[in-house]
């Protein structure tokens, strides 16, 4: 049985309303969102973003994650083949109510950034005891 | 390709309607093609590369989120970088409910021919932030030497 092969996906240019003050190339990340009984997840890959090249910032339920990568190389090589730019990470979501920003937690390891969004109390899934009688 | 009908219904507005779809189509195919996006969906292998050099080494940069060190197995043979490795995306185990599923998983073989022979007992590999680089000391053999011209 052979093993399921990684497929490239190539960077996608963001090419939307708000103009980047500085010049470059803008992509948008690969993210991943899933959900458990306490909270909702996200998960961007964001290759070349350091702790200090990222910012994430909320505001009107609104979460904003950028994060920048500088060349890669030194100005002394002579580049042979490029397969892929550096440049600037942006992607947006809007939150739902259920979650509760205050408890916001972000992991950047290995140019993954994992933002956990956990759900408030009251959207927690409960068990409910039914009396009988 | 599109097959235009020429001669068919006579009047200057046909005429014109034929002109404006060709312009439409050359404009169409003219900002695939100042994207950069004329290759095949598809056809590219993972993970993209970014291959240069100096006068000493070879530097391999490859895009790798999310792989680990261990997952990852690199050799080289002559003029040869192999890189293998898996590619995880699922690190939670627990079930989970998934709203959007972007990233690729999987496992990945890739040979990167270099242009040259390399010193294979002086290679340094390291990933920083879901970045390999991989740098290469040139065979001897290989490196540019300066050539003494003598004047008389």
């Amino acid at each position: 049985m052979t093993e399921k092969e990684v497929k490239l996906r190539e960077k996608q240019e963001v090419k939307g309303p708000a103009e980047p003050t500085k010049s470059g190339p803008v992509f948008l990340p690969a993210v991943d969102i899933f959900e458990n009984e306490e909270a909702l997840t996200l998960v961007a890959e964001l290759p070349g973003v350091s702790q200090t090249g990222l910012q994430i910032d909320l505001k009107d339920d609104q979460i904003t994650i950028q994060g920048e990568v500088g060349e890669l190389t030194d100005p002394k090589e002579r580049v042979l083949l490029r397969e892929f730019e550096t440049g600037r990470f942006f992607r947006q979501f809007q939150l739902s109510e259920v979650i509760d920003q205050n408890r916001i937690s972000a992991r950047l390891k290995n140019g993954i950034l994992t933002l956990t969004l956990p759900k408030v109390e009251k959207a927690k899934p409960r068990k409910i005891e039914v009396a009988v009688g | 390709m599109t097959i235009w009908r020429w001669g068919s219904p006579p009047g200057w507005r046909n005429a014109f309607q034929e002109v404006e779809r060709l312009q439409r189509e050359m404009n169409r195919l003219w900002d695939q093609v100042s994207s950069g996006r004329v290759f095949a969906e598809g056809s590219r292998i993972f993970p993209p590369v970014i291959v240069s050099e100096d006068n000493e080494y070879y530097y391999v940069r490859a895009e790798l989120p999310g792989v680990k060190a261990e997952d990852l197995d690199l050799s080289v043979v002559n003029d040869q970088l192999i890189l293998r490795g898996e590619k995880k995306t699922t690190e939670e185990g627990e079930k989970v409910n998934y709203h959007r599923k972007e990233r690729e998983e999987g496992v990945f073989r890739r040979v990167i021919a270099l242009p040259a022979r390399v010193n294979v007992d002086k290679v340094e590999a390291k990933t920083q932030n879901g970045i390999l680089t991989v740098k290469l000391a040139k065979a001897e053999e290989v490196k540019p030497k300066p050539i003494q011209i003598q004047t008389g």
